[in-house]
């Protein structure tokens, strides 16, 4: 494969990693519980 | 056709801190604010003494997160200036 090919599919491999589904008990090990609110979205959200 | 691949820096992530968020705003103007730039995951807002002003927001996708940094660092949310940076 191309080294252009290489670096794509490198790349794609990456952000897949980046940008893998956050699940509740990820966030809760990244952020703090204590101090904090987690809102719930209000009903008329629309996520864009 | 070679496209630039554009990597992002590895401080670039889905999870905004959020200093200097006004206390009265509530959940619905803060989804909006966010929610401008893409879908939200979850938000955390300070809620003690030590933490009133401050809000973790967190993006589906990271592309969204970067550009809600870079459109609302230092915007004006009623008087006061918003300081974003990516969660370490």
């Amino acid at each position: 494969a191309t080294p252009d090919l290489i670096r794509q599919y490198r790349y794609e491999k990456e952000m897949d990693e980046r940008n893998k589904e956050l699940t509740d008990d990820d966030l809760d090990e990244l952020l703090p519980r204590d101090g904090y609110k987690i809102l719930t979205p209000p009903p008329t959200y629309q996520p864009i | 056709m070679t496209n630039k691949v554009v990597r992002l820096p590895p401080e670039v992530n889905r999870i905004l801190y959020i200093r200097n968020l006004p206390f009265n705003l509530t959940t619905e103007e803060i989804y909006d604010l966010f929610g401008r730039y893409g879908a939200i995951r979850q938000i955390r807002v300070g809620n003690k003494k030590e933490t009133k002003g401050t809000a973790f927001v967190v993006y589906e996708d990271i592309f969204d997160a970067k550009n809600a940094c870079e459109h609302l660092s230092g915007f004006n949310v009623e008087g006061r200036y918003l300081i974003v940076h990516y969660h370490q």
